[in-house]
């Protein structure tokens, strides 16, 4: 199918971008990073074809199977790193962004063959908007968590002086900081506006079992709350430092066990 | 032509020596200018600074480098047997790689450090504003900016670190970012201080303020850093807004504690406190370093971050020297591929009095043609000259800018013999013979 062939070739720039941003990062030549990035906005490119071609195969939405739902979690998270890099200016949180990318996109490949969702739900306009809100956000939320890992990573190295001068190497702390916060503010929202689509779909009835109790909704609740949580706490509290940018890494825990729990109203075969 | 360079440095001569040599700054155009009228000298220039005196030129033969080492004797008036023993003499693509070398920080005191870019471009701007400087210097200098740029943009050579105050520059952006923003609270109106706050103030930091026992001098080191003064006692309250806080007095105790500090990180909800200090004995608890979100820097952590950069510059160095190389070799092929531009000259100008003289015939013999079929066959012959001399240009271009041994019949001589061009001058004959008869029957035939 061509759309996988596509998300081959994506996944491979993905990780030869990962690979240059980990000699960049450890070698300090410029080159890296410049190659590093024309990789990943390549692989963003074949990434996109590759989904046009999904939805092209499939006609309709790219969300009938788990293979074009990871594709699409991938793609939001591979989107939104090119504007922080640009504003960062700097290639170092491609370290982590690029390889993060590329497991969600083999995560998708792995998935590949998998069948496609059999149920007319999948086709509708407003189940659509929902999953792509939801995954918009968790491509966000994944971000966010690199960038939170980074603040940690780079903590320990000011706190502790004698790990050679590591802290060089890394993004500032600040900066890190703020582009979590900016991430999240911009996800919370969209993620918002995708639950309450589900939840207006849910009240119009259809669905299997109750959707209130099932385990899909309460993990998406309890990743709203998370993050809403850590909104509240950096943005109205003014909490800053490790403790809260901890919770963006649990939040993002929460959300990719939204994809390992059981779930009748979620499922679409 | 070639490059020459008499010179000596840091590495060959003690400053003893060094500064009977140097030259003074407001004296570098007219010592260049000088240095430029010497015989066999065709272009010049001169890098000094305190650790160097260089004297670059462009000449004849290599033997006229005896020129520059005598200039400098006279210029100084210091007899040539007193320093001949720490000169050292270079010569073309090893001159250039000194000057590249240099630019790139690898032949300074302090590995990398950013000042010597800047004492090569000063150098550049005086032989220049001199008219002393060619071709060959100007693509020299040129190409030794532009190696020492790539060296600080594409490895760590250049990068911070070189003092206590760099690396407390280097610590404050790894934790803020932008220092535009920050706000620098000093205690204690030392040397010290004084020093740290200028690196900072000058890598960007806005507010300042000081605090000292004796206001007076609080005062004085407030309006030197373009800051404020605030009273000794007002300190504590301050921490509360300060980013960055060096501290430096002469207090036999700790003046910031774990229990001074402990309410103002309540009040300052997280946001990161940088606390750099310079005092022996210590102004600051050790005990604070272990608070969230307080990162303590004393003097022995500073130079051992110091310590650490000079070790990452120092496994730079070989990257530097690749950087080296390749513009070595990029500007090498450029001042040989000089070599082939009056050849080039000459064989077009040949070509188009052929043409010019082949088209005079032409009109005499058809001379009622329409001006717009003149038009096309002016076209038509300057294409068709463009075209057969393309490829003997690339390839006499190639040649030239290559690193083969010159023979007795290189490619360049070997051009000249076959287009009948001699050494600088062209043969009007020889333009002449082209158009014989026979040889358009031999090209029919």
């Amino acid at each position: 199918m061509m759309s996988v062939a596509l998300t081959g070739v994506a996944l491979l720039l993905y990780v030869a971008a990962a690979v240059l941003y980990g000699a960049n990062f450890s070698i300090r030549t410029s080159g890296y990073g410049k190659t590093a990035r024309w990789l990943f906005l390549a692989g963003i490119a074949v990434h996109t074809a590759a989904i046009g071609a999904e939805c092209m195969a499939t006609r309709h939405g790219p969300f009938a199977s788990a293979f074009g739902t990871l594709e699409v979690l991938a793609w939001a998270a591979a989107v939104a790193y090119v504007p922080v890099e640009v504003a960062a200016r700097t290639s170092s949180l491609g370290l982590l962004a690029a390889p993060a990318t590329s497991l969600l996109l083999f995560a998708a490949l792995i998935h590949a063959r998998a069948e496609q969702y059999t149920s007319p739900l999948v086709r509708t306009r407003i189940i659509n908007f929902h999953v792509l809100m939801v995954l918009l956000s968790f491509g966000l939320f994944a971000l966010a968590a690199c960038c939170a890992v980074f603040y940690v990573w780079q903590y320990g190295a000011l706190k502790h002086p004698n790990r050679k001068a590591l802290f060089r190497r890394l993004p500032p702390l600040e900066m890190v900081d703020a582009f979590a916060y900016h991430l999240v503010a911009l996800a919370v929202p969209i993620l918002t506006l995708g639950l309450l689509l589900g939840i207006v779909r849910a009240a119009l009835g259809g669905l299997h079992g109750n959707w209130l109790l099932d385990p899909h909704t309460l993990v998406s609740l309890v990743v709203w709350a998370i993050y809403t949580g850590y909104l509240v706490a950096r943005g109205v509290a003014g909490w800053r430092g490790t403790r809260v940018n901890t919770l963006l890494i649990v939040g993002l825990v929460a959300a990719a066990a939204i994809f390992f729990v059981p779930t009748s109203t979620h499922r679409f075969t | 032509m070639h490059l020459v360079l008499v010179g000596l440095n840091h590495h060959t001569a003690p400053i003893e020596v060094r500064e009977r040599l140097a030259f003074p700054e407001a004296g570098l155009r007219s010592a260049a200018a000088t240095l430029r009228r010497q015989s066999g000298v065709h272009e010049a220039a001169i890098l000094s600074t305190c650790n160097r005196c260089e004297l670059y030129a462009s000449v004849s033969s290599p033997a006229d480098g005896a020129a520059l080492s005598r200039f400098l004797s006279q210029y100084h008036s210091v007899p040539l047997g007193e320093f001949e023993a720490f000169l050292y003499r270079h010569t073309d693509a090893e001159a250039a790689a000194h000057l590249m070398r240099v630019a790139a920080g690898l032949d300074s005191l302090v590995l990398g450090e950013p000042q010597i870019l800047k004492q090569v471009r000063d150098a550049f701007a005086a032989a220049t504003e001199a008219q002393a400087i060619g071709p060959i210097l100007n693509g020299l200098f040129r190409a030794a900016i532009a190696t020492g740029k790539r060296a600080r943009t594409e490895t760590d050579i250049g990068r911070g670190g070189f003092s206590v105050g760099h690396a407390a520059v280097d610590l404050a952006r790894s934790i803020f970012g932008s220092l535009r923003d920050a706000a620098i609270l000093i205690l204690g109106a030392g040397k010290m201080s004084e020093l740290t706050a200028r690196h900072l103030v000058a890598g960007g930091a806005g507010v300042v303020l000081v605090a000292n026992r004796t206001h007076d001098k609080a005062q004085a080191l407030a309006s030197k850093l373009g800051g404020s003064a605030i009273r000794y006692d007002e300190f504590p309250d301050r921490l509360v807004h300060a980013d960055i806080v060096i501290s430096s007095t002469a207090a036999p105790h700790h003046v910031v504690t774990r229990d001074l500090l402990l309410p103002v990180l309540r009040r300052r909800r997280g946001r990161p406190l940088f606390l750099i200090d310079i005092a022996v004995p210590r102004d600051i608890a050790p005990d604070v370093a272990d608070l969230p979100n307080v990162f303590l820097y004393d003097l022995d952590d500073l130079e051992a971050v110091v310590a650490d950069m000079a070790r990452e510059r120092a496994a730079e160095v070989a990257r530097v020297e690749g950087i080296v190389a390749e513009e070595v070799a990029r500007y090498m092929a450029w001042v040989r591929s000089l070599e082939s531009a009056p050849l080039l000259e000459q064989l077009h100008r040949k070509h188009e009095q052929i043409r010019q003289a082949e088209l005079a015939r032409l009109r005499n013999q058809l001379g009622d043609l329409p001006d717009a079929a003149w038009e096309r066959i002016e076209a038509a012959t300057r294409s068709m000259l463009t075209r057969i001399a393309r490829d003997p240009i690339r390839a006499l271009k190639a040649a030239a800018a290559g690193d083969e041994p010159k023979g007795p019949m290189d490619l360049l001589t070997a051009a000249r013999h076959l287009f009948g061009i001699g050494n600088g001058h062209s043969s009007p004959d020889a333009c002449e013979g082209v158009e014989t008869s026979a040889d358009q029957e031999a090209v029919q035939r």
